[in-house]
This record gives structure tokens, C-alpha cells and sequence, in this order.
């Protein structure tokens, strides 16, 4: 019935293919002889969310359980919506075409602050009131969201039943099989919201009030009915033993990431200071050459894909990174198969490391310095030296590459005016470097993009305490770079800061903001990760129903001794090591990475001592 | 070198598919498979694919045919099984077999269009069709192989096999140039019907049944 209904709007919407599902490596399950099912809501449009990793492994583990069953649902395009709206097609998952509102978790996936807005619209499409408190108390339609968002879901405290704090994959079947009890028992919602609180890892924010100050910073955050407190994130152990899928859903059409991807280490040993996820993840955690290997290949002969990517936040910072390459390659090439290593860093990346991708494949070369001299550099310590972005250009330059993209955040703490100079007066060197290089391949011209993003103070970092630079501030700098860059050879983008502005609210936000995104939505706010969506004039009319002054959140230092919306919520990292590392910034003293020394943040003492052996 | 066409099925959830994704998409499903398939050289190296005639987004077929290399000589039923082993729902091999014509031999299909209403009933629908293909002349706007826009008067251009009611559906089967040299979507006659007609909560469906070689034999 519905799937006649979509059918008949299907060929009136753009790539009509990403509403119908039916993708080879999907997994269809009888819907009447499941005990439980668990919707998996991307907030964002098909193309995206399919190109996430996270939903592939959370997919097929639940999936794995005979009895359980994970159906894809993600945005429909505003195009495909209107038609939805249009014909009453209410939002369903694309395995069995089956209504939303008909599951009993609908669980969304927090990548980035501005897709909060879809998560709205998407429960609205369902037919589900948007609101927890309005949902009823009869144990069905869960909401639930993990991610690195959920780290401070307090905007969105309003919204859902409960959150997944850390590693998704150890906790999902543990919180299915006490519902899936709990559904057998006849149980009200609130008697299982009360009884899931206590799996580690899941954090019922109804089951916590807060209390405010007079001068709009928390007083209290207190424990309802032997909740516990703090709510600490779930690890897991080893990489090798961890569920990892053996097979991908391949989409009929192109999508961002169409590749295989292989998670080859969780964490980050480096601890740069503007970074959430390199202490969200922490403790640092490889997976092993063999399963490394072992799982590509079983990726790659499942899906037929002819491309891999490697995927952590710093590939090259596995210990094993030269066996690995060869092991990989000796496999990706006798099958005539793409390799590709995003999350390369400067320092240590060789003449070795460089010969195994260029046999491969030529492309544009990413570097992400972030700051434009040293002493920043050191500020927000990003642990790479001049001379070092220096040497591996000109390796990158006589292996014949010619086009190389720079990364810089504008707007970090303690940053000046030659800090912005700096930015392109290293460009300027990049550029005359290749001059200098002998055996360059000839006849190209050189040319380097520089890529700005804006400093965006997150929680559980040690800049979570540090104002963002106001619009103002920003357009300043932005144009003092532009009108810095002397050389046609250097391109460099401009753009608005307010998504940046939008998510610095929403990142460090408390209770109170969740107003607003309530009200964004009600205006019309959706996409708001998209420029040809987004709407700052509506957010702005948001903040102003909703009474949020978006100053007080983005652009005011927060003191070490205050309370932070997410204080309750233990991701392993001492709130006094971020503070001591944010001193450690205002003097410009670098830290060394875990491997070299351990700097105590916290998480080795949870884990039973040691991060490293 | 052996060259193998296979005829597949596109119905159901993979009608939706558009013929750029296909390609792709039967890329993988050949790497899937496992097969010895002949690959070109290079950096990015893929199967060398020719599909006879692409297939709207939408309609479905029973008739599609998709050619291919091999570098060793396979059975074209093992071809078949393990193509069929890897292809989702809708995409299914039902023969396979050395090439026996060759595309510049396709003159024509033959299509089955499906035309449903809210508004209108099946014979409502089949009376309105009259008096609009009673006209003596349908113009057309069409674009050309070099992407200009002309005029073209299709009535001498499709042909009405039969035209019947079945259930709530009016039913229209229709022969199309298709081919290298005359290419006719049946689309440019469903949708200047619908507009003479006036309606707008209409559902097609079309299926394309034959493709038709210069000797009216079917495209093998």
C-alpha cells in the first residue's frame, strides 16, 4: 500500500533511486517475525548519510541478531518531501517501505550540530510528536542518538528518550535486549527509561535536573532516582575483537563516499587542543595488520567495490603504517584496486609512505597545518614544524605532484593579526619551494589552495573554556588574509562565519538552547549543513522567541570552576587536564603525544593503567 | 576473446536506477561475481560494457541486454547463475549467449504504457486518448544529438498496436524508432496525452517488451 503510494511520486523527485532502497547487501527481515526493531535515522540526505561508517557497523551488528531487526531511513530531499507531504507518504525505512512511527527505536546518528534541525523535521515527516514528553508512555518509538555530538546533547535534552554515550557497537544489543524484556513484561516507557539508565554508557536526560544561576551559567546538574552520576562513556577494549561488518549495502547511485572503508585505528595520539574527536576517542586503539587486511579483502569481494579507503583520524600514526601499506597493496593491486590514505600527517611521512600511494593513483595532496606560525602552531599544539611541512612538500613535489591543499582554522585563542599574515606568507614559501626543486615535474604550474575553517570551541577539549571570535573578529581576519596572499599561484576561499556561529551554540549549549532549535524549525530551518538552505536570518528569529542570547554561549570565557552543560557526562578526560592544557596554550607550551610520554588526561586510569604497552 | 551478451530483466525497485548508475553499478556486480571479465588498461581499470539501448529512469524491462569480454572460456549458463548469484531483486540474467546481432541492427521497441488516474477512469482516459491522437498532427518539442531544441510531429512516428482497459488502467502498447539512427522515448507521447488531457495525479508505468531488429526479429 505505502510502497504503491511512493511509487507513484517516485519518478516526480531528483535521483528517485535513493527513496526505494532494495540495494544489493541490504538486509530484509520479515517484519512479523522480529522481536524488536531498531529504525537507523541519518539526518541528512541519502548521499551522505550512506557514506557514513558508523551506520554501516551499527546496521549490520543489530542486524546480525536473528531476532532484531535495523531498517535505513534517512532525510528525503526537500523536493521528495514536498511530494510526501503532498500524497500523506508519512517517513519510512527503505527496507520493508515501513512507516517510522511503526518502530520500536528510532535512532538518529549526531555527526554535526546543523543537521539537529533535520532530526526535528525528520519526527515531524514520521508522524511523531517531536517532543519526548508528549510521546506517551506506552513502550514504543524510542528515540535514541549516539555519536560525537552526544558528548553534550543537552540542546537536544528535550527531544529524546535517551542518548548512547562512546563506542555505539557495546552497548546497542545490551539496551535491544533489555527493551526486547521489557516488551515481553508489558513495561511502560518510563519503567524501561528508568531501568536502561543503568546500562554504562546510556544517559536518560529526564531522569537529571538542572538548576541555573542568576547569571545564566549552571548552579546544579542532580540525579533523579538513583541515576547515575556521572554517566560514563562505553569503551571498547580491542579493535580486533570488535563486530565489524563483512559486507556493505552498494547503492544504485553515486554517493559521497562509494568505496569500501576500513577503520584501521580508533583514537588519537596526538591531543591538538582545538580537536574534539582526538579526546572523545580517546584511548588510542589499532587494529591489527592481519584484520586489517583480512577485512578489505572481504569488504572489497562482497561489494565489488574497486576502491578502499583507509579510515581513523590519523592513518599514519598506526605503528605497523609500512606493513600495513604492503600488506594492503599486495592484495589492491593484483585485483587492480584503488588505495586511498586520507588522515596522512607532515611529520612523519616519508619517501616510503609517498612511493606506495603514487603507485596507485596522482591526486591533490592534503596538508593541514591549521595555523600560520609556529607559535600558534604551539598554542594549539599541533605538533608540526615548518621545516617538516617543508620537507614533505618537496618530497611530494619531486614524486611529481603539483597541487597541494593547505588547511587553516581562522579565529583560534590567542591568535593575531601575524598569526593570519603567517597563513600566507607559508603559501607564498610552499610556491617558491617548488621553484627550488630540481626534478619537478615540468611544464605544470604550481598551485595551492588554501582552505579556512572557523575555530569552532568544542566540549571536552581544552579550548571548551575559550570564547569564539566574534563575526566581526572573523571577517577581519578573513579579509587581512586575502589582502595577504600576493601570488596567483595561491587561491583561497572566503565564507559567512554564521554556520560556525550557529554551531558554537549548538555544540556547547545547555537545556535552554533546545528552545531554539524548536523554534528554527517551526520557521522552516532544515539542511542547515547546506549554504543553498541555510537561513541565518531565521535562526536569528529563533534566538529571539526563544529568548537565547548566542553571545553568552559562543563568545564568553568560561571559567575553569564552571559547571558545563555536559560536566555529568564522563568521556574519561579530567576537566582539571583540559584546563591545565589550556594554560599550557596561553603560554605556548606544546605537549608531547601519548606515545612519547603520557600527559594523564585521565583515560589511562579508567582503562587499568596503561594506554600503551 | 569472448564476447557474451546478456539478456536481464530491470523491474521492481531497480526500474529507478538511471542507465549512468547501472553502468556503474554493473561494474561491481561483475567484480562481484567473480567472473574473468576482460578489463581495460590503465588506472582506473573497468569491464568494457555495452548495453544496446538505455533504458529510461522508471520504466522496466524484461528485455535489456548488456555485452561484455571474457578472457576464458566459461559457460554462458555459469555466466548466467553467477551473475543472478550477485544481482539484487529485479536484476535478473535470464539468458546468455554469444552476441547474434549488432546494435546497428535495432530499428525499433515496443513498449507497454500504463496509465492510471484518480480523476479519470480507465475508459474516461481511453476516450480522451481519441480525441487527442484523432488530431492530424502532434508537435512536439524534442531535443536533437546536438542538444537543440526542435519540433517534431510524432504522429507519424509511434506506432498504436492496441490500446485497451483493464481494470482502473488504460493500456497502450506502442512501437518506437529506437536505435542509432531514430530515437523515440514513448514518454514524448505519454506526456503530451497527459497534458492535452489535463489531468495531474496520473501514475505511469511503462515497460519496454521488444527490441526489434532491421530483419523484425527480436534483438538477441
Amino acid at each position: 500500500m505505502l510502497r504503491e503510494k511512493i511509487e507513484s511520486i517516485l519518478l516526480k523527485a531528483q535521483k528517485p533511486a535513493r527513496y526505494i532502497g532494495g540495494e544489493p547487501g541490504a538486509i530484509v527481515k520479515d517484519i512479523y517475525s522480529t522481536d524488536v526493531s531498531f529504525a537507523f535515522c541519518f539526518p541528512d540526505s541519502y548521499d551522505i548519510g550512506m557514506s557514513h561508517l558508523g551506520m554501516k557497523i551499527l546496521y549490520s551488528l543489530i542486524n546480525s541478531r536473528e531476532n532484531y531487526r535495523c531498517e535505513r531511513v534517512f532525510a528525503p530531499w526537500p523536493d521528495f518531501e514536498k511530494l510526501m507531504l503532498e500524497n500523506d507518504i508519512p517517513l519510512y525505512s527503505l527496507e520493508n517501505l515501513q512507516p517510522v512511527k511503526d518502530f520500536d527505536f528510532i535512532g538518529f546518528t549526531l555527526q554535526y550540530e546543523l543537521s539537529y534541525t533535520n532530526i526535528l523535521n525528520m519526527l515531524k515527516l514520521a508522524q511523531i510528536p517531536i517532543l519526548a514528553k508528549d510521546r506517551g508512555d506506552e513502550l514504543k518509538n524510542i528515540v535514541c542518538a549516539g555519536g560525537p555530538c552526544a558528548c553534550n546533547p543537552e540542546p537536544l535534552a528535550d527531544f529524546f528518550d535517551f542518548f548512547i554515550l562512546g563506542d555505539g557497537e557495546e552497548v546497542e544489543l545490551e539496551f535491544m535486549d533489555l527493551y526486547a524484556e521489557h516488551k515481553k513484561q508489558g513495561s511502560t516507557k518510563t519503567e524501561f527509561l528508568k531501568a536502561v539508565s543503568q546500562i554504562e554508557g546510556i544517559y536518560v536526560p529526564s531522569l537529571y535536573d538542572i538548576s541555573y544561576n542568576e547569571d545564566g551559567t549552571i548552579a546544579d546538574i542532580a540525579p533523579i532516582d538513583n541515576a547515575p552520576m556521572p554517566v560514563k562513556k562505553r569503551i571498547v577494549n580491542s579493535l580486533d575483537n570488535a563486530f565489524y561488518p563483512d559486507n556493505f549495502v552498494v547503492p544504485f547511485t553515486e554517493i559521497v563516499h562509494d568505496r569500501v572503508s576500513v577503520e584501521v585505528l580508533r583514537g588519537c595520539i596526538r591531543g591538538c587542543r582545538f580537536c574534539q574527536a582526538g579526546f572523545l576517542y580517546r584511548p588510542f586503539r589499532e587494529k591489527s595488520v592481519e584484520k586489517i587486511v583480512s577485512q578489505t579483502r572481504t569488504l572489497c569481494e562482497n561489494t565489488g567495490y574497486d576502491e578502499v579507503s583507509l579510515v581513523s583520524l590519523s592513518t599514519s600514526d598506526h605503528s605497523q603504517i609500512e606493513p600495513m601499506l604492503s600488506g594492503l597493496l599486495d592484495y589492491t593491486e593484483s585485483k587492480q584496486i584503488n588505495l586511498s590514505l586520507p588522515s596522512l600527517r607532515v611529520d612523519n611521512f616519508s619517501k616510503e609512505l609517498l612511493d606506495k600511494i603514487t603507485t596507485v593513483r596522482k591526486s591533490t595532496l592534503t596538508f593541514a597545518p591549521e595555523a600560520g606560525t609556529q607559535r600558534l602552531r604551539d598554542v594549539i599544539n599541533k605538533n608540526v614544524t615548518e621545516e617538516e611541512l617543508m620537507r614533505t612538500c618537496r618530497t611530494a613535489f619531486e614524486g611529481g605532484y603539483s597541487s597541494v591543499k593547505l588547511y587553516f582554522m581562522i579565529g583560534l585563542p590567542h591568535e593575531t593579526d601575524e598569526d593570519i599574515v603567517g597563513i600566507a606568507e607559508l603559501a607564498q614559501r610552499v610556491v617558491d619551494l617548488y621553484y627550488t626543486v630540481e626534478n619537478r615535474k615540468k611544464g605544470q604550474q604550481v598551485k595551492i589552495s588554501i582552505s579556512t575553517a572557523t575555530f569552532v570551541p568544542k566540549p571536552f577539549t581544552p579550548f571548551q573554556f575559550e570564547p569564539q571570535a566574534t563575526r566581526e573578529e572573523i571577517m577581519h581576519k578573513q579579509e587581512l588574509l586575502l589582502s595577504s596572499i600576493k601570488s596567483k599561484k595561491i587561491s583561497c576561499s572566503k565564507h559567512k562565519p554564521d554556520t560556525s556561529i550557529l554551531e558554537a551554540l549548538l555544540a556547547r549549549g545547555d537545556r535552554r538552547v533546545g528552545k531554539a532549535i524548536y523554534e528554527a524549525y517551526k520557521l522552516g530551518c532544515k539542511f542547515d549543513s547546506w549554504s543553498e538552505f541555510f537561513d541565518y536570518e531565521k535562526w536569528e528569529r529563533a534566538f529571539e522567541l526563544a529568548g537565547i542570547d548566542v553571545a553568552f554561549y559562543a563568545n564568553r570565557r568560561r571559567e575553569y570552576l564552571e559547571k558545563m552543560p555536559w560536566d555529568h557526562l564522563d568521556y574519561y578526560v579530567d576537566k582539571v587536564f583540559l584546563a591545565k592544557e589550556n594554560l599550557n596554550a596561553l603560554n605556548a607550551v606544546t605537549t608531547p603525544n601519548c606515545r612519547q610520554k603520557c600527559s594523564g588526561c585521565g583515560v589511562a586510569k579508567c582503562i587499568g593503567g596503561k594506554c600503551f604497552e | 576473446m569472448n564476447k557474451i551478451r546478456v539478456q536481464f530483466t530491470k523491474v521492481g525497485r531497480v526500474s529507478y536506477m538511471s542507465h549512468l548508475d547501472l553502468n556503474r553499478f554493473m561494474q561491481r556486480a561483475l567484480r562481484r561475481s567473480n567472473l574473468p571479465i576482460k578489463y581495460t588498461e590503465g588506472f582506473n581499470p573497468h569491464a568494457y560494457l555495452t548495453f544496446a539501448l538505455p533504458l529510461s529512469l522508471g520504466f522496466e524491462s524484461k528485455v535489456e541486454t548488456m555485452d561484455f569480454k571474457l578472457t576464458e572460456d566459461i559457460s554462458p549458463e555459469i555466466v548466467k547463475d553467477r551473475l543472478n548469484a550477485v544481482l539484487p531483486d529485479g536484476l535478473k540474467v535470464v539468458s546468455a549467449a554469444p552476441p547474434v546481432h549488432s546494435n546497428t541492427d535495432i530499428i525499433a521497441s515496443e513498449y507497454t504504457v500504463r496509465i492510471k488516474s484518480k480523476s479519470l477512469n480507465s475508459s474516461e482516459l481511453e476516450s480522451k486518448f481519441d480525441v487527442f491522437y484523432s488530431q492530424d498532427e502532434l508537435i512536439a518539442e524534442k531535443f536533437n544529438k546536438k542538444k537543440k531544441q526542435i519540433f517534431v510531429d510524432i504522429k507519424p512516428v509511434f506506432e498504436i498496436m492496441t490500446k485497451y482497459e483493464i481494470n482502473d488502467e488504460f493500456v497502450l502498447k506502442i512501437k518506437a524508432p529506437s536505435g542509432n539512427e531514430k530515437n523515440y522515448n514513448p514518454n514524448l507521447l505519454v506526456d503530451m496525452f497527459i497534458k492535452h488531457a489535463e489531468i495531474s495525479d496520473e501514475t505511469v508505468k511503462i515497460e519496454r517488451n521488444r527490441i526489434i531488429c532491421s530483419d523484425n526479429s527480436d534483438f538477441l
